[in-house]
């Protein structure tokens, strides 16, 4: 029996983050996520909830308490082991943060370049995805040179093409219209439904009510869980 | 196994329906037909088929601008000053090992006449076939006085008859394996046979002219370390600022996963290549001034300088300079990286 698929993929205890001799922007946080569940990350801006995710993506340690990533501590994992571990997450930025001077290709290509695939695979697999994402045709444009929708799409691209098994997304319907807004809460659907499990951080209450994920609610630093809308 | 147009439209339905089973999640959920997988796999196809770009954009990039052409810049002077070292020390050493080969071949023994002539030939016989049967020497020669008069003419003019002055007779001796030849045990032996004769050697003038040379040979050693140290100053100066510069970058590509020594290798590579160009330029600019300052060494009239050679195995060595400095650069470049990387989140 595999173990491993019991485990939760992610475990925080008494977790506390700060940035230099500021107070705690994070306190007291005791979560796990278990292995292919799906949550909503949410609270009022400023209330912390990009600092708790770039603790997951692995950024950040924190100052106070265990962080454990697939079953590392991360307090205690060597800088080359935590750059492993991030080969299996993936991430969708509010802000996109793609290489401006590389091509949509590229940008895509860039995890699976990174762990050193083939680049004959490499190409088949991104074509693939591009295709998918309806951006062949914009494949060797530089990212600058696209639309916020579309920047979004390889965003998205990128962070999927290595089949995280833990995706993480701050905000990633806060630069879209509505209709492309639906189409990516689809995709996460999807991916979740195929054994990612995924947390996006969001403040849009219409996005928690359509979709009655599990919510977990950052307030004063501290974080709740709401199983679901109506208790909110 | 080839791959049949059937199966890349199963593949492109399979990808379709693997994260879209109710729909393309990017068509407002519109079912997927096969008509669409069928023209989208065909799309992929084309796009397979398609060469990517050649000009592929480095992830970590080195900005083009003033950091780029002073990089370009240091790299292309450092090894033009570096080529120009070389040289002069590498001709220098070659002056000095064949004006050695040429005077450690031989040395000249000086018999001073004896008041009468006949004594002073049965002298002169003597020395000769001592010397003729002393080990290593290979030749003596007894300089005529056509010769001496030849060697005498600068000062005493060409007038003089030397057969009324007290000339000493000179001998040429040649040997062989100059270098380790013992004119100390020569000089006592030389000394029993005759009184009149004196060895001159060469030894004192060429290790002053040794020391000299060491001289210089320091002076060039500072200069190239100097050079090299500037050079491996800027690279570090250049890496650090263009790693403050892309802080955004690391911090993504650290976030997709990436290792220090990844970013380190993704930016060596474009540093090295620039470099070893720009070594290229320095080295290729090196030659003519090297063979200026040749030429215009040979032109010195001061006898022994004229012996310097610039052999093409010196040739060699300045050709070499570019990938030396591009390995330079290399590594001062990777270790910098990782280090500074270290320091960041």
């Amino acid at each position: 029996m595999d173990t491993e698929q019991f485990e939760p993929i992610v475990e925080m205890k008494n977790v506390a983050l700060a940035y230099g001799d500021n107070p705690n922007v994070l306190k007291n946080i005791n979560f796990s996520f278990r292995r292919g569940s799906i949550h909503f990350l949410t609270g009022k801006s400023g209330a912390g909830k990009t600092s708790l995710l770039s603790m997951l993506y692995l950024a950040q340690k924190p100052t106070d308490g265990t962080l454990k990533v697939f079953g590392n501590n991360v307090a205690l994992t060597d800088r080359d082991t935590l750059a492993f571990l991030r080969r299996r997450i993936g991430v969708v930025f509010q802000d996109f943060r793609l290489l401006e001077h590389l091509s949509v290709f590229d940008n895509v290509a860039l995890p699976l370049r990174i762990r050193g695939m083939k680049e004959k695979e490499i190409r088949q697999r991104v074509i693939e995805l591009l295709a998918w994402v309806e951006l062949s045709h914009n494949m060797y444009v530089k990212s600058s040179e696209i639309s916020g929708g579309e920047k979004q799409r390889v965003a998205i691209a990128r962070a999927v093409i290595n089949r995280p098994e833990l995706l993480l997304a701050d905000e990633p319907t806060g630069n879209v219209d509505s209709e492309i807004a639906l189409k990516l809460m689809k995709l996460f659907a999807e991916l979740n439904r195929l054994g990612t499990t995924v947390v996006i951080a969001t403040h849009s209450n219409e996005l928690m009510r359509r979709y009655n994920y599990p919510r977990l609610v950052l307030a004063d630093g501290n974080l709740s869980y709401l199983k679901d809308t109506s208790e909110s | 196994m080839k791959v049949t147009e059937m199966d890349e439209i199963k593949q492109a339905q399979t990808l379709e329906n693997k994260l879209a089973p109710k729909g393309s999640l990017l068509r407002n959920g519109n079912p997927v037909s096969k008509a669409t997988a069928k023209q989208r796999a065909a799309r992929i196809r084309e796009l397979r088929r398609q060469k990517a770009p050649a000009d592929k954009n480095q992830e970590l990039p080195i900005d083009e601008g003033y950091s780029k052409t002073f990089l370009r810049v240091t790299v292309a002077v450092s090894v033009f000053l570096f080529a120009i070292t070389l040289a002069g020390v590498l001709g220098i050493n070659s002056m000095f090992e064949n004006s050695r080969n040429q005077v450690v071949s031989n040395f000249t023994v000086q018999v001073l006449p004896l008041p009468d002539a006949q004594d002073s030939r049965d002298d002169l016989l003597k020395i000769v076939n001592f010397l003729e049967k002393y080990p290593d020497v290979e030749q003596v020669t007894v300089l005529s006085d056509a010769e001496l008069r030849a060697l005498l003419q600068p000062w005493l003019g060409v007038n003089v008859d030397i057969e009324i002055l007290p000339i000493p007779k000179l001998l040429d001796v040649k040997i062989r394996n100059g270098r380790n030849f013992d004119y100390r045990e020569l000089t006592v032996r030389l000394s029993e046979i005759s009184a009149q004769a004196s060895i001159n050697d060469h030894n004192l003038w060429l290790s002053r002219l040794l020391r000299f040379i060491n001289s210089l040979k320091l002076l060039a050693v500072t200069v190239l370390v100097l050079v090299a140290g500037g050079c491996v100053a800027s690279i570090v100066y250049a890496a650090k600022t263009g790693l403050n510069v892309h802080r955004d970058i690391i911090s993504i590509l650290h976030t997709m996963g990436a290792t220090d020594e990844y970013i380190a290798i993704n930016y060596v590579k474009q540093i090295s290549q620039m470099s070893a160009v720009a070594g290229i330029v320095g080295a290729i600019l090196s030659v003519p001034a090297i063979l200026v300052i040749g030429h215009m060494a040979q032109g010195i009239e001061a006898g022994i300088f004229n012996s310097a050679t610039f052999g093409m195995e010196n040739w060699v060595f300045i050709l070499l300079l570019p990938f030396v400095s591009a390995a330079l650069v290399a590594l001062t470049a990777y270790v910098t990286v990782v280090r500074t990387l270290r320091h960041m989140v």
